[in-house]
């Protein structure tokens, strides 16, 4: 490590030092002589002199790959080589001037005085430009990247609703944003993050919607960021989380830009990423994790029911195999008589205690998720056929795991897919194993020990200073109608308060459609 | 700070392994105790028998066929109380008896004569059984034949015993709080439901267990007991009926009524009663008992046509007139023959005048026998059924 930190201190001595802010030299080949040492050993930078007047009189450079060489061939190198410099309307025109000003006619162009800022143009796709006897350069925008088509996010698919979700490419992204919100006041701040990877990150929000002081904590922390790259948003969610330790998730994060729209509407802030879909929005509360897309795209009879069968598919995932164990091994008076004599009947023979047989086979069930997850499509579905007889039916009929469990442990794993959020999914997982542990220990105490201790956890959690459990825990009645059910549009007249902004009205009182207002206006 | 730290997950994680389980115990080491029989054992002591679930022979999975095995087994021994016999007992089972899941007591006819009060601390003081238990006393046998009978429905006899109480109308599981509830009031007797072996065809003799024609249990009226708990006599099913709705508790009843010319029979389904006390200066006590019944015409054997509300409220009369005689006489034969305030009428009087019933309750078993009890009947016949009149009637026979 040390040595070889010592032999790349000693590639870079062979510049001067402190060449970033040293000024252009007005001699080319100084310059040249200079980019070269900079670039040494990169075969993607391309130096190209170009004659002009029978002599090396500008150095273009670029990135290979970064650049649309096509369009500089068309725009820059064609007028120079064949048509040679343009004789100015009088005025002696410097050949800087010529370019900038005759030639590019859209692109958009910096003039720079020193190397750094030569450098990181050209590094970000630009082609550097400089001219024999100037001592200023110029960074024209060139920029091409390769990126994918936007497509139909993977993680977060819905019946009805936009299909569009980000890809790889920040402005494409910023795009897609700016696309659904046609007004200046949506905001997108840019600022760059990773020492070497200079990620370009964007803060987006609403100006006047989104809370100044959760804007200034959003700065300041993305601020403090120091690190070598950032390659996903990940990287940045763990560096600005409230409570680094928790199992669950503080921060959204989504790969739909309607999401993210929706989010900045209620006063929340975006953060988006370069090089990654997965943009994430602060605050985050529980509800959140518990919210689906499709909630606010079909109707809200319909999406308040499914939001009740999500609440019980959640407790049914942390709690299930728990209450199963406990209420087995001791307290078998809680189930009912009928009951109790088939599950004693299915689990006649079967050699291990239920809360090995319970772990065994959550253990099993999380193994066959993670191997489904990594395995190439093609092997995956082989994956959840050799799963679903092997643990299925062989366990069973081998009388190695009782019916029961593997019911229990099916009706869990389902349960827990339907949690819309991945994180909050994972975190239930896990929390899931501690009171599995819990209940073969202590039996229901146990669960509600478990309980107890995890709703203190919540409560406490805050996502960017807001409670976590908001708005039920501190309890504002107003925010209700979107957290148990989902209320009707034109109910929705104020911003969640518990997110504070200054423009708080979003929709005019009475607005509700009744068929006896048409009737008045004619 | 991270010695604390340390330190308390020590503690925490020390749980884990020190806590060894207390009462953790697989489902593979309980023996599901269904039902307990109490008979009296040698030297004076207790027989004490019990049912027992055997999970393996209980099907979990359809198909199969073959001969049905039996789902249970049973178990008896003797002791000085119950703990003691169980501890008899427990010497041939491989596991150890649960009895959380226990949902019947029976008890011997001889063993109820012997008295109740000296026996069943076990069956409240232990955290693990249920109150919610039912409880009957076995007519002329023993509490060991009568979990000895396998019904053909169920799989075990002891659920079948239960389920045959809640479906005559009878106190269900509620039977043993009701008896717990009587036993330690002073205005109120305890009365017990009263099971006995009969055969599932009448009137002839039972074959095998197996059989077409076998031994079934049979609710067969009410055991009635005296402040000692021991059993003093028996009511019949009939006046069994008209005990639980004097106290409320009835569900369902059939009042069939002889007509002139045909029978007629309602079901009752909305069954209520009300007590009214009156005491008089001289502290002559009186009771109105007004008991209601709504219900569906089941039945109308004679021509009479109940699409008209005069014949039906001539016919709602006459069934109010014939369960007034009924009740009434059930009544009297308490009072007359057992003295014994097993209506719970002075718990009545002790809710609603508790400063007289200070003076009244003792001896109240005998002011019960001599007060004067009156029993007023409102049925309603909401439903009529299908057709006015019997179609079997034609149309010049039909009485509008």
């Amino acid at each position: 490590m040390f040595r070889f930190r010592k032999r790349k201190n000693k590639k870079i001595s062979q510049l001067p030092s402190n060449y970033q802010n040293e000024a252009l030299s007005s001699i080319l080949s100084t310059n040249e002589q200079m980019l070269m040492a900079i670039f040494q050993n990169c075969s993607d930078f391309i130096i190209r002199p170009i004659f002009v007047d029978g002599e090396t009189n500008i150095i273009l450079f670029y990135l290979d790959g970064l650049t649309d060489t096509k369009t500089l061939e068309n725009v820059l190198l064609k007028p120079l080589m064949f048509e040679g410099i343009p004789t100015g309307l009088g005025e002696v025109h410097t050949i800087q001037q010529i370019i900038e000003q005759q030639l590019f006619a859209v692109t958009p162009v910096k003039t720079v005085s020193n190397y750094d800022q030569l450098v990181d143009g050209v590094l970000t796709g630009n082609v550097g430009i400089i001219v024999n006897g100037e001592t200023t350069g110029l960074v024209a925008d060139f920029k091409r990247s390769e990126q994918r088509n936007i497509e139909e996010p993977a993680t977060e698919v819905t019946i009805r609703g936009p299909r569009d979700g980000f890809n790889e490419s920040i402005r494409t992204n910023t795009a897609l944003l700016r696309r659904r919100i046609l007004s200046s006041r949506l905001k997108l701040e840019s600022l760059t993050i990773g020492e070497l990877s200079k990620t370009s990150v964007e803060i987006a929000y609403i100006e006047g919607i989104a809370p100044e002081n959760l804007l200034e904590e959003v700065r300041s922390r993305l601020g403090g960021i120091e690190i070598d790259g950032i390659l996903e948003s990940e990287y940045i969610e763990e560096f600005i989380e409230d409570n680094p330790y928790s199992p669950f998730p503080q921060i959204q994060n989504t790969e739909r830009p309607d999401i993210v729209i929706a989010n900045l509407l209620e006063g929340k802030v975006a953060i988006i990423v370069d090089n990654t879909p997965f943009a994430l929005i602060v605050p985050m509360t529980f509800w959140n994790g518990l919210q689906a897309v499709e909630d606010y795209y079909e109707r809200f009879i319909y999406t308040s029911f499914i939001r009740f069968i999500r609440y019980i598919l959640f407790i049914i995932s942390l709690f299930l195999p728990s209450i199963y164990v406990a209420l087995t091994t001791y307290q078998p008076r809680l189930i009912p008589t009928t009951l109790l004599i088939s599950v004693s009947a299915a689990r006649e023979g079967v050699p291990f205690p239920s809360i090995i047989e319970a772990l065994v086979m959550e253990f099993v069930f999380e193994g066959l998720r993670e191997a489904g997850i990594r395995l190439p499509k093609a092997v995956g579905s082989a994956v959840s056929i050799v799963g679903a007889l092997v643990i299925g039916q062989a366990a069973v009929q081998a009388g190695i795991v009782s019916a029961p469990m593997v019911i229990v442990v099916a009706t869990t794993g389902i349960a827990s897919f339907a949690i819309p959020r991945y994180n909050l999914g994972t975190a239930l997982r896990m929390v899931r194993f501690a009171m599995l542990i819990l209940a073969g220990i202590f039996g229901i105490y146990g669960i509600v020990i478990g309980f107890i201790a995890l709703t203190i956890h919540l409560v406490n959690l805050r996502s960017f200073g807001v409670p976590y459990f908001s708005p039920i825990a501190p309890l504002i009645p107003g925010d209700l109608k979107d957290v148990l059910i989902r209320g009707p549009r034109w109910t929705f007249q104020n911003r969640p308060t518990f997110i504070f902004g200054r423009d708080k009205q979003r929709i005019p009182a009475g607005q509700k459609p009744s068929p006896k207002q048409g009737r008045d206006d004619q | 700070m991270k010695g604390s730290q340390i330190l308390c997950i020590g503690f925490c994680l020390s749980i884990l392994f020190i806590s060894g389980c207390w009462d953790r115990k697989e489902l593979n080491d309980r023996a599901i105790w269904l039902a307990t029989g109490w008979d009296i054992g040698e030297n004076g002591g207790v027989q004490i028998s019990g049912q027992i679930v055997i999970p393996s022979n209980i099907q979990t999975q359809g198909g199969g066929g073959g001969t049905m095995t039996k789902g249970f087994f049973n178990i008896s021994e003797s002791g000085k109380d119950f703990s003691d016999a169980l501890q008899n007992l427990q010497a041939k089972l491989p596991r150890e008896a649960f009895f959380g899941q226990r949902r019947v007591v029976f008890f011997g006819e001889e063993f109820a004569k012997r008295g109740l009060k000296a026996e069943l601390d076990i069956n409240n003081r232990s955290p693990d059984v249920s109150l919610r238990t039912d409880v009957f006393i076995v007519k002329g046998s023993t509490a060991k034949e009568a979990l000895n009978l396998a019904n053909p429905l169920e799989s075990h006899p002891a659920v079948a015993a239960l389920k045959e109480h809640e479906q005559s109308g009878g106190r269900g599981d509620t039977a043993y709080l009701n008896f717990l509830i009587a036993a330690n009031s002073t205005g109120f007797r305890p009365t017990i439901p009263v099971i006995e072996i009969s055969q599932s065809q009448e009137r002839k003799h039972s074959g095998q267990q197996n059989s077409a024609n076998p031994p079934l249990l049979k609710i067969a009226g009410a055991a009635v007991f005296d402040e000692n708990l021991k059993m003093i006599g028996r009511l019949n099913m009939k006046e069994n009926r008209h005990l639980l709705w004097v106290m409320g508790l009835l569900k369902k009843l059939t009042i069939s009524i002889p007509q002139k010319d045909g029978n007629a029979s309602i079901v009752l389904t909305k069954i209520d009663s009300k007590i009214k006390p009156i005491i008089s200066k001289n502290n002559r006590i009186r009771f109105t008992v007004f008991l209601t019944g709504e219900g569906a015409l089941m039945e109308s054997n004679s021509g009479v046509n109940v699409e008209y509300s005069k014949n039906l409220s001539l016919l709602q009369k006459s069934f109010e007139k014939y369960t007034q005689k009924q009740v009434q006489q059930t009544v009297t034969k308490v009072q007359k023959e057992y003295g014994l305030d097993i209506f719970g009428l002075g718990e009545v009087i002790h809710r609603k005048h508790p400063r007289q019933w200070k003076t009244l309750k003792n001896g109240w078993d005998k002011k019960f026998s001599e007060a004067e009890i009156t029993v007023k009947v409102d049925l309603k016949i909401k439903q009529i059924g299908m057709s006015g009149p019997s179609l079997l009637f034609k149309e010049s026979e039909i009485r509008k």
